[in-house]
């Protein structure tokens, strides 16, 4: 079969191709390492297609590093440990259990300590004395900060993320702490509880307002409160926790009940989008501007950064609008849509064929009336992905 | 023979090979790492190594049947495009079959490429 024969005729025209160039690199004075590089890229890119077996592609892949294996006894002691878990290695154990338990919301808290349940987002505030509270102080709450978000970085991301769980550790007190969290603590319409035994719970929910800039931070504690749709006093799923400042991360959960855990990044941005939104409504206020203007500027931006993921809780009352405002906004970008088409237009020539071309010298080409019969060879064939090879080919075709 | 690539068609600089080629040599290119002159020169090399190593290493026959949709000759190139092609590979007895594939052939007979 011509396929298995593509890996080894490549291989000696790549061969063939580097030694002719040799010369015209070296009269060039070009480095003999860029001639390298040629025979390497050029490899790599005819193995990333996929024509065909090559010699030069590794026959097995190497099996996946047990990297899960080492750190899991770590994991395992609870939140009794220290949470700096290792450097570099998946910290996945308590991601399961924390998904399935922050739904419900007044669920009971567990008395397994892994779980990521955090008792003090759900306590209502007369059933505080149930807990035996622990107020804690500002350096400790600095110090789980850190390792929580630590905790929570090493979670989501893994691998990737020991450098900036680095950089964490290496500012004192946690970078992550900031201004605002001393400012929410001594809140003194709920006191500030804390079970002991979560004191080192890795993940917390976290509200938004918390990790917004002082200035508008009163602002913005408002604003937000209304964007989302909660009247403290009674919200059920997040209302306490409004008050909390937990420091970690918010927890997400979309319209179908699922949670998903939200990283810092993504939290600012959804703020920024909230305030932004808000700010904008504010200076309209929707009386000096036209009104296709005010809708449109008003709602627009304020879910930008929540639409990947589907509608958000905390964005309750405007979710009728928002469906139909993404749509609009969509139609708003018809002007890069415009080029698009002529493009197309242009490459619809070489689509047709997907790519499955024949290239190749041709000896006879003949034809009575329309049942065509032609003699090729020295062909090579690109079909269905694959890279197929001919000295000789006869095709007969009927027109 | 090998008085310049230049006897050689470019024609395969088209396949999957060439193609693979062509943008390794944009990469160095854009890197600064080569000039495009020398870039040429490769392909030029490209191009009589693929006509050689096919015609004198390649040993496997192919035979194919198809409806001819559209045909072309110009400058002495045929270009057809097949609808609902089958391909029979001779030594190995797989057949594979395609909704269209275009043939792009030149005239085997005054290349120096036989030499």
């Amino acid at each position: 079969m011509s396929n298995s024969q593509v890996g080894g005729v490549y291989q000696q025209i790549i061969n063939d191709v580097i030694a002719a160039s040799r010369v015209d690199f070296e009269e060039g004075g070009i480095d003999e390492a860029v001639l390298e590089q040629l025979k390497k890229g050029w490899q790599k890119k005819l193995s990333q297609q996929q024509l065909a077996v090559f010699p030069w592609d590794p026959k097995p892949d190497p099996p996946p590093a047990p990297t899960a294996t080492a750190p899991a006894p770590q994991s395992i002691p609870g939140p009794s440990l220290p949470l700096h878990a290792a450097n570099g290695n998946g910290y996945a154990q308590p991601q399961q259990p924390a998904s399935q338990a922050v739904p419900m919301p007044m669920g009971q808290p567990t008395s397994d300590a892994r779980i990521k349940t955090e008792p003090a987002v759900k306590i209502e505030p007369g059933m505080e004395g149930n807990q035996a509270p622990q107020p804690i102080s500002q350096g400790d709450m600095n110090n789980i900060a850190q390792q929580r978000v630590i905790a929570q970085l090493q979670n989501q991301y893994g691998d990737r993320a020991a450098a900036s769980i680095n950089k964490l550790r290496e500012q004192p007190g946690g970078g992550v702490a900031q201004p605002q969290n001393q400012q929410r603590m001594p809140n003194p319409s709920l006191p500030q509880v804390y079970p002991a035994q979560y004191q080192n719970n890795p993940q917390q929910q976290y509200r938004p307002n918390t990790l917004h800039n002082p200035a508008a931070h009163q602002q913005q504690q408002q604003r937000a409160a209304m964007a989302n749709g909660q009247r403290p006093p009674h919200s059920q799923v997040d209302g306490a926790s409004e008050d909390d400042d937990h420091v970690g991360i918010l927890l997400h959960q979309a319209r179908n009940g699922e949670t998903t855990e939200v990283g810092r990044v993504e939290i600012d941005r959804m703020l920024h989008a909230q305030i932004t939104a808000r700010a904008k409504a504010m200076e309209g206020g929707g009386l000096m501007l036209p009104l296709k203007r005010t809708n449109k500027g008003k709602v627009v931006p304020y879910h930008k950064s929540v639409s990947n993921d589907g509608p958000s809780q905390f964005d309750g009352p405007d979710d009728d609008l928002k469906d139909e405002d993404i749509a609009g906004s969509d139609e708003d970008a018809i002007n890069s849509d415009l080029d698009d088409p002529d493009d197309n237009v242009e490459d619809n020539e070489d689509d047709e064929e997907g790519g499955q071309i024949m290239l190749c010298m041709y000896d006879k080409v003949q034809r009575v009336k329309n049942k065509w019969k032609c003699v090729l060879k020295d062909g090579v064939l690109n079909v269905n992905g694959k890279d197929y090879v001919f000295h000789k080919a006869t095709g007969e075709y009927e027109w | 023979m090998a008085t310049g690539a230049s006897n050689f068609y470019e024609l395969y600089r088209r396949s999957s090979i060439g193609g693979a080629l062509t943008d390794t040599l944009d990469d160095l290119i854009t890197q600064n790492n080569i000039d495009p002159q020398l870039a040429m020169k490769v392909l030029a090399n490209f191009d009589r190594a693929i006509a050689e190593v096919l015609q004198d290493k390649v040993r496997s026959r192919l035979t194919f049947k198809a409806s001819l949709d559209t045909y072309r000759f110009c400058d002495e190139v045929w270009t057809f495009q097949l609808k609902n092609v089958q391909f029979k590979m001779e030594n190995g007895g797989a057949l594979v079959t395609a909704d269209r594939v275009k043939i792009v052939s030149c005239t085997a007979k005054p290349t120096g490429a036989a030499a």
